[in-house]
């Protein structure tokens, strides 16, 4: 599985991508694994206010909105990869 | 005496050299607020939408808004109204700065440029003094250099809205620039301010802008400030990385157009996106008047070749450069926007015209014969630079690239191959991947453009909700909603990434503490979606009908073909008949008689 | 200890929040020529510098005023101006060697900073902290700080 960062969240992993291996059968179980790695920086953009992740950031699963799949409970392979954005805007 | 307003509308008649000062119609200002709504008014009842833009006949508006010169955050938007150049619509081309509010400190509400000077000229405004000067010696100079000449002979801190070369050779997709960098992009508004002989308006305004209401105004804009300050993406975001932040998260979901429309994924997207701005270009932000935001670019390229210094890119830039021209030379893209800034031309649709260019060049339709000697495959980072400045001096192939990609397509025999929603160039999200911003595309009232239905923050961002992108169900009202709320706030002198905090609710509240006018929320929306069907009934009556309300075949038909949006195509078809009985239109997309009465229309 | 207004031109971004907040404050509506907190630009370097009232400790403006109407408060580093003394000589705006003191024509009065007695709105409306109000010694010191830092990384980088 690779994971992919952008905006703030490059300077917070100090990467732009890494390979994942440990097993999260889950995006709730991989989000819990990022935050414990990257700490509560990491943790504050990607989480809600009262508490649960995404709300503003957004995770792609192949390019999917998580939103549409089947949320934070949407089942990962090995193969995937995973975007991971903080709250952006533009236009 | 007047609040937010000043009452006062400033016309100029370059034809016969008369400046005149006319009270403001204060019953249209109610209902149509300011800057784009007031001003769309005003020429809508004055011009037939018939006349070629290009002539004397047509008239140009610069307006703020009532808004304009507060506090209230983000408020450094005016709008310049006329006939536009490129396609034949109703232009309200909006640019930020602070040239809008510098226009109300001098007094105006807005200043209405009628007829056409015999020779080069500009309007220098000092509050109450209003002169034509000559402007021959001006004539053939780039924006940043007009302006440095103007101010040597105004007021070094007179704000100029201006001309480049491309406005005098009425490039048909000419922008005026003000403070240099500050782009009034999109309709070739600058070609017709070039048709007018007029180089530049230059004001210095020292007038009072008076506030009705202090109390429900502080706390007004102490609420508007929080909510935009504490929003992730108002706050922080937009000032850390600008828009083009966005090249990713659009790649990321497939819905980055390429190499002209072929696809919607471009896999080394990265290296033209913000965070590769941040970390490689970026000098600092800048921010217009009044704004909390600062999104503004102050950037800089080192490498000698494409060396320069300036603001930018903007992410539709940043794509039009990029992967719709199969380009991802980062210098390239930045000297190619620098150039268009100087030139005085819509760095959208030169983009874009450019990749139709390239496009019908890879297909063999245009030959080495036709570019004189200059090959231009998708992703020729060197000649695309070349082709701007061309472009903006209609120099050579350039003199056809000027005319826009429908013109061009046109010409060598394949419209098909330009990517154009009632004839101006769609930006740079694809809606086969997005489907509300396609129905957005084909029914704005100024043809290609994302700037008013701005559906991208739900179906992608997930702001203020999250909608799926590719769902048809639910777009039309959305559509409705996003381009209704966007026309009142553009006529309010507000900028829309205020959006990315506040609503309706807020801009209502600021702009009865201003006005001493009530707008109820439901007002507020209710002129927006006024000024929408005031817009609608130009661009009938200039000759447009519900047929145009479409998107190229290539949209329609062509899938993506590869990354995350693959197999998609618009089903635009599904939303419009909703959007149009949503909007109380008949299904030619013509207003009802009932519709124009609720608004009072008629 | 005394408070100054400091300002970091490579933090502002032009909006001029600070001249409009100013001119509310002090005038009670939006003209930036009341302002007493100017923001220039340089549009070509994207370069913009607040400037406003220093409160020089040997001020021209107090020493050439013939009335004492532009004075220095007892125990305080603020120069005040009093309208009531003031005979509209404009001997402060000729002496001020930043252009900070300026004469209003719409008020008829000479225009300059007096930190809001010493609350500056042009502080609380700068988006950015472009402008602090701050105990002097402490402003020069991360000013200093931050530029040993510069040093450090660089050392750092080297080492």
């Amino acid at each position: 599985m690779v994971i992919k960062y952008y905006a703030t969240l490059r300077d917070i992993t100090r990467t732009k991508e890494e390979t994942w291996q440990s097993p999260t059968p889950t995006l709730q179980d991989l989000l819990n694994a990022l935050c414990n790695k990257y700490g509560s920086t990491f943790q504050k953009w990607v989480s809600c206010e009262n508490g649960g992740y995404g709300c503003l950031s957004i995770f792609l699963i192949n390019g999917q909105d998580y939103r549409s799949l089947n949320g934070l409970q949407t089942q990962l392979n090995q193969t995937d990869i995973i975007s991971i954005f903080p709250p952006i805007a533009g236009g | 005496m007047m609040f937010g307003w000043t009452g006062v509308i400033l016309r100029v008649n370059l034809t016969n050299g008369e400046i005149k000062k006319e009270p403001t119609n204060m019953q249209d200002a109610r209902l149509f607020i300011g800057a784009r709504g007031l001003a769309s008014k005003i020429l809508s009842d004055e011009i037939d939408p018939k006349i070629d833009p290009l002539s004397p006949a047509n008239k140009l508006i610069f307006a703020p808004g009532p808004l304009s010169g507060t506090m209230a955050p983000s408020m450094g938007r005016y709008n310049v109204v006329c006939k536009a150049a490129l396609n034949g619509v109703i232009a309200a081309s909006n640019s930020g700065g602070s040239f809008g509010p510098e226009v109300k400190f001098a007094g105006y509400d807005m200043i209405i440029v009628e007829g056409a000077a015999k020779k080069p000229v500009y309007l220098w405004i000092f509050d109450d003094e209003v002169e034509i000067r000559d402007a021959s010696d001006l004539w053939g100079k780039n924006v940043p250099d007009t302006t440095d000449a103007i101010r040597a002979v105004t007021d070094e801190d007179a704000k100029v809205a201006c001309i480049g070369p491309g406005g005098e050779k009425k490039v048909l997709f000419a922008n005026i620039m003000n403070e240099m960098h500050r782009a009034a992009g999109r309709s070739g508004v600058g070609a017709v301010m070039g048709s007018k002989n007029l180089k530049a308006v230059a004001v210095v305004g020292t007038k009072p802008i008076e506030v009705a209401d202090p109390e429900a105004f502080e706390k007004a804009v102490i609420d508007a400030r929080k909510k935009i300050s504490e929003h992730p993406v108002g706050g922080t975001g937009l000032r850390v990385y600008g828009t083009d932040v966005l090249v990713n998260i659009l790649n990321g979901v497939g819905s980055l157009p390429t190499r002209n429309f072929h696809d919607g994924y471009f896999p080394s997207a990265d290296k033209f996106g913000g965070e590769t701005l941040t970390a490689k270009y970026l000098t600092r932000p800048k921010g217009c008047f009044s704004c909390i935001i600062s999104c503004g670019r102050v950037t800089k390229v080192t490498n000698p070749k494409y060396a320069g210094e300036g603001e930018g890119p903007e992410y539709e830039t940043a794509w039009g450069f990029g992967s719709d021209c199969g380009v991802d030379d980062m210098d390239a893209i930045t000297k190619a926007n620098y150039l268009c800034n100087e030139l005085g031309i819509d760095t959208i649709t030169c983009a874009t015209t450019i990749a139709c260019a390239m496009d019908l060049y890879e297909s063999g339709y245009i030959t080495l014969k036709d570019t004189g000697g200059l090959a231009i495959p998708f992703g020729s980072a060197e000649n695309m630079v070349k082709l701007v400045e061309m472009i903006g001096n209609r120099e050579g192939f350039g003199d056809q690239l000027a005319e826009g990609s429908y013109r061009l397509a046109k010409r060598y025999g394949h419209p098909e191959f330009s990517m154009t929603a009632k004839m101006q160039e769609m930006p740079a999200y694809d809606p086969r991947g997005v489907q509300g911003i396609g129905l957005h595309y084909a029914t704005s009232n100024r043809g290609g453009c994302h700037v008013r239905g701005y559906t991208i923050s739900p179906e992608v961002l997930g702001v203020p909700f999250k909608v799926d992108q590719h769902a048809t169900e639910g777009k039309p009202q959305l559509v409705k909603t996003f381009q209704d709320l966007t026309a009142a706030l553009d006529s309010t002198g507000s900028c829309l990434f205020a959006t990315f905090g506040i609503g309706a609710d807020e801009l209502a509240a600021l702009l009865s503490a201003v006005t001493g006018v009530h707008y109820s929320t439901e007002d507020f929306m209710k002129a927006g979606d006024r000024i929408w069907n005031l817009e609608r009934l130009f661009d009938l009556k200039a000759g447009f009908t519900g047929k145009d309300d479409r998107l190229p075949d290539r949209i329609m038909k062509e899938p993506i073909q590869t990354g995350p949006s693959k197999g998609e195509v618009s089903h635009l078809d599904k939303m419009l008949p909703e959007y149009y009985k949503l909007r109380g239109w008949d299904t030619k997309g013509v207003p009802t008689e009932e519709k124009l009465q609720e608004l009072s229309l008629i | 200890m005394a408070k100054f207004i400091m300002i970091h031109p490579d933090k502002c971004t032009g909006c001029k929040n600070c001249v409009v907040a100013c001119s509310y404050e002090k005038e009670n509506h939006f003209r930036p020529s009341a302002s007493r907190i100017h923001v220039y630009s340089w549009e070509r370097e994207g370069i913009s510098v607040p400037m406003m009232c220093q409160q020089c400790s040997d001020a021209p403006c107090v020493s050439v005023c013939p009335t004492g109407a532009m004075h220095r408060v007892f125990g305080s580093s603020l120069i005040e101006y009093d309208s009531g003394k003031c005979i509209r000589c404009r001997m402060c705006v000729q002496a001020c060697p930043f252009g900070n003191a300026v004469y209003d024509s719409v008020t008829d009065q000479i225009i300059k900073c007096d930190t809001c007695h010493d609350d500056p709105s042009c502080v609380i409306a700068c988006p950015v902290k472009a402008i602090e109000y701050v105990e002097e010694n402490v402003a020069t010191r991360s000013r200093k700080k931050a530029f040993a830092t510069k040093f450090k990384e660089a050392f750092q980088e080297v080492a």
